[in-house]
């Protein structure tokens, strides 16, 4: 009997330590995140829609990994010059984010309340890693799913990205990146 | 008086050609997917494996290269924005693939009507690998409109 007691306990405790965590995970596959450069000589657009990214509501914890090369450019030269020489795709494929929400309760986390927040953590880019900490929402949907957003400045020179001055003034010296990812839940 | 005529009418010959070579370049279209010869054609299973074995020789071999891929749906979706989303073999280490918002539009009827465990054909640009394989700017090369 004790026996019995002992292994449905054991069982029980290993099925919530397995699967119990996973219930806090949201992820995606295809979330959103685009930059945009302005300056008088002209604006240049470039959207991501193959971004991996992962919140775990109980802890607060975001990571976001991109490909470098998913990148898309309405100019082939523009998509060109990015990758072969401003962000050097061969030798830095990836870029990624890695943080936690400040002081973060889960528990406020409640359907359609868009919660405004802080996040920190370090952004490599260009093989170059900054900790930095950006504004953002969080939101959670009808379905169980969330949404999360962000909005910050990038400068190259920060992450070592060199110019050219042949396009130095096609290209601001700060880059407005907006992330926008909407989460699943991590079976 | 005639040479400096000649010289100037060389000078500006050559100014208008640089600007226009300038311009086309600038102006240079994307790749067309659809009307390029595949560099490698390669099953779903295949390719992840590449990859998993060495994401450093898979990237010289594949990334920036157009690549047809052959393999079963497992997911089939539209993006949060409006994008088709295609994953082959498997959900989490398999491909995905990313249409080509054009080709989406004019086909929206033929992606509407693909079904999760068909086997399909997709031709699209290597991007590298996350967790999966991804493609972008991808058409379906045996199903146009």
């Amino acid at each position: 009997m004790k026996t019995l007691l002992f292994i449905t306990t054991f069982t029980i405790g290993l099925t919530i330590a397995v699967f119990g965590q996973d219930q806090d995970k949201y992820y995606t596959k295809n979330g959103h995140i685009e930059f945009f450069s302005t300056t008088p000589v002209e604006d240049i657009l470039a959207t991501n829609d193959q971004v991996a990214a992962l919140i775990n509501t109980k802890t607060g914890e975001v990571s976001f990994v991109v490909l470098m090369r998913s990148f898309q450019f309405e100019k082939a030269l523009m998509q060109e010059h990015f990758n072969e020489k401003f962000v050097e795709s061969h030798k830095y494929p990836k870029s990624t984010f890695e943080g936690k929400i400040l002081n973060w309760k889960p528990e406020e986390l409640t359907k359609d309340k868009e919660l405004k927040v802080e996040v920190q953590g370090d952004l490599t880019l260009h093989g170059v890693t900054r900790s930095i900490t950006e504004s953002g929402t969080i939101k959670l949907l009808p379905g169980n799913k969330i949404h999360a957003t962000s909005e910050f400045i990038a400068k190259p020179e920060d992450y070592d990205i060199k110019i050219p001055s042949v396009v130095r003034d096609n290209i601001a010296k700060e880059i407005e990146v907006t992330v926008d990812v909407e989460l699943e839940p991590y079976n | 008086m005639k040479t400096k005529r000649l010289i100037l009418i060389v000078v500006i010959t050559g100014a208008v050609a640089a600007a226009g070579i300038g311009y086309l370049m600038y102006n240079k279209p994307h790749t067309d997917i659809a009307a390029t010869e595949p560099a490698y054609t390669i099953d779903a299973k295949s390719l992840v494996m590449d990859f998993n074995i060495s994401n450093h020789k898979a990237n010289e071999k594949y990334v920036n290269q157009v690549i047809q891929v052959n393999g079963t749906i497992v997911n089939i979706r539209q993006t949060q924005t409006s994008l088709w989303a295609i994953s082959l073999y498997d959900e989490f280490q398999g491909v995905t693939c990313v249409m080509d918002s054009v080709y989406a539009t004019e086909n929206t009827d033929i992606l509407s009507n693909l079904e999760e465990g068909e086997d399909i054909v997709v031709k699209g640009m290597c991007d590298g690998a996350l967790t999966d394989v991804k493609l972008s700017r991808c058409v379906l090369p045996n199903k146009t409109y």
